[in-house]
């Protein structure tokens, strides 16, 4: 029995799935991208019968982009070291989530069926995440045929958020050997420009922390399921949140070393030689690190890199719990009993 | 005992390392296999040879294939792995994409090399002895690399008997019983240059721990460049002497 | 009169006169070829064909040399363009007047390049199997390029020498005719040097991976074979019945085997024992990654079968019982479970005979492999093993062995019809492409170790036993003849036996 996504208290049942961000109730005030330059490629929808490769960056933009480099200038004006502005929109239903990160979109939803888990794990519920690369996001994906980057993002969203155990697998659990939750996370890649990986991270997080678990009672042989207009949904137990960033190697500074770049847009991805994820929490713990190949890095840059990576987080950190905050306010408007919200953990 | 790990070694110590060169001559332009401990590897590569499907053509630089393959009594269960199994696909991409950067591939174009590592059994360092492995091999198959790339593990020990006030030092070279244990990272250098090619975590450290033991990874690399570089200059002597006579 | 001259290789020739060309070089265009001064060098244009260089300075000045050639692929198909010369087949220097050359069932066509003069290096173009290295232009043309250094004196051109040249270049365009060429030959002998009936040295080593219950690493010249075995308990439900899994009858070998079936019906004496091969390991170019193909799932079903056939793991020693104490054994013991082994060969490279490597690696896997105890718990209702006692599995008293011959047929040279067949034992892959078939004979020898030294039974004197033999069809062959590969088979059995008594594996 799949679970219908909880319908928003206040307003009539709505039976979407997938609703467009743009009639979401609740949607933080859009800024302008900072990006004067456009990428027109990347936002056009239409299918074109397979273009199965990106065209390839041209001598000129390469020239520009190194020589800016070489400047400490980036080609959208940010520093070499920042992130592009991060908005965060909710859906209506809990665990709907719309991350933009300048021009690149991710759309993640959590959703919760009941199911028999798995016999050597009796106590334990599943989740799992499901990422899928087509060619809205950009003409180069094509449905079905997994490119590397499908492999990589599959891969590191396993290390950073299943391996790490960001959430608690237990606290699923809801009659041991025979019911638990089975979590399912799935992510839409909408628009490419650079970056895929840390947005991907940052949509499931919060999609995580934005969904809610309906209240179950369990009499004997049976599980009520109550409906959330009767019992309010609980939060689900995660323990840490943990967030990727990545560092692209592309280029040389003035003093002739290998420049680490943050958020590469996705210009500066096909320029780049070498890069670098590693998957941190606000607690300073590092959870994955990966680097495969490209160009050799000193020791000390790549720990700058992580230390930096450390400082980061704890401001996205900041902004997920601001915009989920504020998201909670804006639907609990007028209603009293929300702060009474229970926890999702077992007695035991 | 005091300082010593499960295995008799102190936190410094490398386990014996064993490899050979050209160890399957007719069936492969170049091969080799090794043993960290008890982990054994071996490898071979063929190429630059003709691409064996259209989409790896590249114009102007050579692609570079791995394959990896679990033996199924390499681990402590017997598991059959097929091709699409994630360690597999994860050990694959890793290589694959370590050694593009070392090889110098723009002397081949539209060609294919393809590194085929056999894992026979595991005793942790895996990913660390097939990067080794594929180096010693792709040196015996004569194709051009920027220089040795040379892998080696790390880890962070949890254990209260070092502690003296200070955090234990880090553990090299940790084997499966370690690994299974306390958080460990796989660091791969290039050449003498302690610059690193390959860095591979995945469990939860502290970042103030992160340095040590990327450092103490660094230096039990070099001590494998070392041996690494012994065996081939040992087999390349040998070579040319049996040809010389 | 021309005496037997020779062009001579740079490099080793074997007992027939073979030359083996050391070095091989990229030659330069045509033009760089009538390289007469003797530089030999050859290192012109570095164009990228590659050539073999055959030292002529062994030749006799005063004779003009015949060099004759034919090609095993008809014109259109030939990678020789019409005006390039094609090799000869008559690899013994004889003086001759006009080429002799002997039929081949595969001529289709020759021709014949007639030079003179002294050479000190004639370069060949080699036929290559890398598609980029193809030469297609001829390395020179017919002898009009030559200079031609007729010993004056004589009124005629004296007859032409037959030239030598290089093996491999022979063996590659013409492999069956080469391998006949040794076997007809008395005594007749093979490419790799052994004689017929001489199998490969062999080496073993056993108990190297840490993580098998038993494993063995078996070198047969360049064939390399790791067998791993692994045992897994296998618990009998309360409600089965222990003889159903004891019957033997074929069940399907682990290349579609499904582990379901060993719980559930499916399940019998074949099924406690799982055999797989793999070859798609990258040991040979025939073999790429990917799902087994139809040799290594023949192989897995015929070493299955052998495993069972020759009841070569004693069924007792994989039964769990229901007791303490393993030193009495009361005929009402109850079976609560078995061992079930799985038995993984994975080929590291492959140079022929596959099947005997890879059975000797599982026998000697099975001898050197220890379970640990395993023995039913009546309060838990489950199996515990036992990790610090082991106890090695028994096998069969006398070991069975497998030998494989591939059989090769040779025409009769007076053309009567009807060739010989000759049985090589142990075939390497080049013979194993030539044949036409393979015979595997299953024998087992009683030997007895006296004071140390193999011997065999002195009750019935030599007393070997075949168990099985296989000969699918294709070539004929006498009793005499399966006489004499038992025999062989005999010894092989010894050595085996021999080397498995170094590795401290009691054979007996």
């Amino acid at each position: 029995m799949r679970l219908k996504p909880l319908p928003h208290p206040s307003t009539n049942h709505h039976r979407h799935h997938h609703r467009t961000p743009s009639s979401s109730r609740i949607t933080n005030p859009s800024r302008p991208s900072p990006n004067p330059r456009s990428r027109e490629t990347v936002q056009l929808v239409h299918y074109s019968a397979t273009m199965p490769k990106e065209p390839e960056i041209s001598l000129a933009e390469k020239t520009f982009v190194l020589e800016a480099l070489k400047q400490n200038l980036r080609v959208d004006g940010r520093g070499i070291h920042s992130f592009r502005e991060i908005e965060l929109s909710f859906g209506d239903d809990y665990g709907f989530v719309d991350v933009r990160l300048g021009k690149t979109r991710v759309l993640a939803r959590i959703s919760a069926e009941i199911v028999k888990p798995r016999s050597d794990r009796p106590f334990e519920g599943t989740f799992t995440i499901s990422t899928e690369m087509g060619p809205m996001a950009s003409p180069s994906f094509e449905v079905g045929r997994p490119t590397d980057l499908d492999h990589t993002l599959s891969r590191l969203l396993e290390k950073s958020i299943r391996r790490s155990t960001a959430l608690d697998l237990e606290s699923l659990c809801i009659v041991t050997g025979q019911r638990v939750w089975s979590l399912r996370a799935d992510l839409h890649f909408l628009s490419h420009d650079g970056n895929l990986i840390d947005t991907a991270c940052i949509a499931t997080i919060t999609a995580l922390a934005h969904f809610r678990l309906p209240v179950i009672t369990v009499s004997g042989e049976d599980i009520t399921i109550h409906p959330v207009t009767e019992r309010v949904p609980v939060p689900l137990s995660l323990l840490h949140w943990p967030i990727c960033v990545t560092f692209s190697f592309l280029g040389e500074d003035e003093d002739g070393e290998v420049v680490c770049v943050l958020d590469a847009t996705a210009q500066e991805e096909a320029l780049r030689e070498g890069d670098m994820t590693v998957t941190v929490n606000k607690n300073g713990e590092v959870c994955q690190i990966s680097k495969s190949g490209g160009v050799a890095v000193e020791a000390e840059t790549l720990m700058k890199c992580a230390r930096m990576a450390a400082e980061k987080v704890k401001g996205i950190d900041k902004l997920i719990a601001t915009a989920l905050r504020d998201d909670e306010v804006a639907r609990n408007k007028g209603n009293l009993d929300w702060l009474k919200e229970g926890k999702s953990e077992n007695e035991r | 005992m005091e300082g010593l790990r499960n295995d008799g070694r102190r936190w410094n110590e490398l386990r014996r390392i064993h490899c050979q060169l050209s160890t399957s001559s007719t069936n492969a332009d170049g091969s080799s296999y090794i043993e960290q401990g008890f982990t054994k590897v071996l490898c071979n590569v063929t190429g630059p040879a003709e691409p064996s499907s259209r989409q790896k053509v590249k114009q102007d630089s050579a692609t570079v294939s791995c394959e990896v393959y679990f033996a199924a009594f390499s681990g402590t269960d017997r598991i059959k792995r097929g091709r699409n199994d994630k360690k597999v696909q994860e050990l694959q991409t890793a290589i694959q994409k370590t050694f593009s950067s070392i090889i110098l591939t723009h002397l081949f174009s539209r060609s294919e090399i393809t590194i085929s590592v056999h894992i026979l059994s595991q005793d942790g360092g895996t990913l660390a002895a097939c990067i080794n492995a594929a180096t010693l091999a792709l040196i015996d198959a004569g194709i051009p690399l920027k220089d040795y790339v040379c892998a080696c593990t790390a880890g962070q020990s949890t254990s209260i008997f070092d502690n003296e006030g200070a955090s234990p030092d880090p553990w090299l070279d940790v084997n499966y019983l370690e690994e299974s244990d306390i958080p460990s990272l796989t660091v791969a250098t290039v050449g003498d240059s302690e610059k690193i090619v390959a860095l591979n975590m995945e469990n939860k450290v502290r970042i103030e721990k992160l340095e040590a033991m990327i450092a103490v990874g660094i230096s039990g690399c070099a001590k494998v460049r070392a041996i690494m570089d012994k065996e081939v200059r040992r087999h390349g002597k040998q070579k040319l002497e049996a040809q010389g006579e | 009169m021309v005496s037997s001259s020779r062009i001579q290789c740079k490099g080793a020739a074997d007992a027939l006169g073979y030359c083996h060309p050391v070095r091989r070089w990229w030659v330069g265009d045509d033009d760089d070829d009538d390289d007469d001064d003797g530089d030999g060098d050859g290192d012109g244009d570095d164009e990228g064909k590659e050539g073999v260089a055959v030292n002529a300075s062994g030749v006799d000045k005063s004779h003009a040399c015949e060099l004759v050639a034919i090609s095993p692929y008809p014109t259109a198909e030939a990678t020789w363009p019409s005006s390039a010369f094609l090799l000869g087949s008559d690899l013994k220097l004889k003086p001759k007047s006009k080429p002799d050359v002997e039929p081949c069932k595969q001529t289709t066509h020759f021709q014949m390049l007639h030079f003179e003069g002294s050479l000190d290096w004639v370069f060949l173009p080699v036929l290559s199997t890398s598609a980029s290295l193809v030469s297609t232009k001829p390395l020179f043309s017919p002898m009009s390029s030559l200079t031609p250094q007729v010993d004056s004196g004589e009124s005629l051109p004296p007859p032409p020498p037959p030239l030598t040249f290089s093996t491999s270049l022979f063996r590659q365009i013409s492999p069956a005719l080469y391998l006949q060429r040794h076997l007809l030959h008395s005594p007749p002998t093979r490419p790799n040097g052994r004689s017929p009936s001489q199998c490969r040295d062999f080496t073993l080593t056993t108990n190297s991976l840490s993580h098998a219950h038993g494993s063995a690493v078996v070198r047969a010249g360049d064939t390399a074979v790791v067998c791993g075995i692994r045992g897994e308990v296998l618990t009998i439900a309360p409600g089965d019945d222990p003889s159903r899994f004891e019957s033997y009858h074929s069940s399907p070998t682990s290349a579609t085997h499904a582990c379901g079936s060993r719980g559930a019906g499916g399940a019998s004496w074949g099924g406690l024992i799982v055999t797989n091969v793999e070859l798609s390991t990258g040991c040979s170019k025939k073999y790429p990654l990917g799902p087994p193909g139809g040799l290594a799932q023949t192989l897995s079903d015929q070493l299955h079968e052998l495993v069972n056939v020759t009841k070569l793991v004693s069924l007792d020693s994989l039964r769990i019982y229901d007791r303490e104490d393993y030193s009495d054994v009361t005929p009402n013991a109850k079976i609560k479970g078995y061992w079930s082994l799985y038995i993984d060969v994975l080929c590291i490279s492959l140079d022929g005979n596959i099947l005997d490597a890879a059975w000797y690696a599982i026998v000697a896997a099975l001898k050197s492999s220890r379970l640990p105890l395993a023995s039913w718990n009546q309060t838990e209702e489950r199996v515990f093993c036992d990790s610090s006692l082991y106890h090695p599995l028994s096998l069969r008293r006398s070991l069975p062995f497998t030998t494989t011959f591939a059989l090769i047929s040779l025409p009769h040279s007076d053309d009567n019809g009807g060739g010989t067949t000759v049985l090589l034992n142990d075939p390497d892959s080049y013979e194993e492409d030539e044949a036409c078939e393979f015979l595997t004979i299953l024998s087992t020898t009683d030997f007895e170790i006296v004071e140390g030294e193999l011997s065999r039974s002195p009750l019935a004197g030599l007393r070997t036993r075949v168990e099985k033999i296989e000969k699918r069809g294709g070539c004929k062959i006498g009793l005499r003849q399966i006489e004499s590969c038992t025999h062989q088979a005999t010894s092989k059995a010894a050595r085996y036996i021999q080397s498995l008594m170094k590795e401290q594996l009691t054979p007996i």
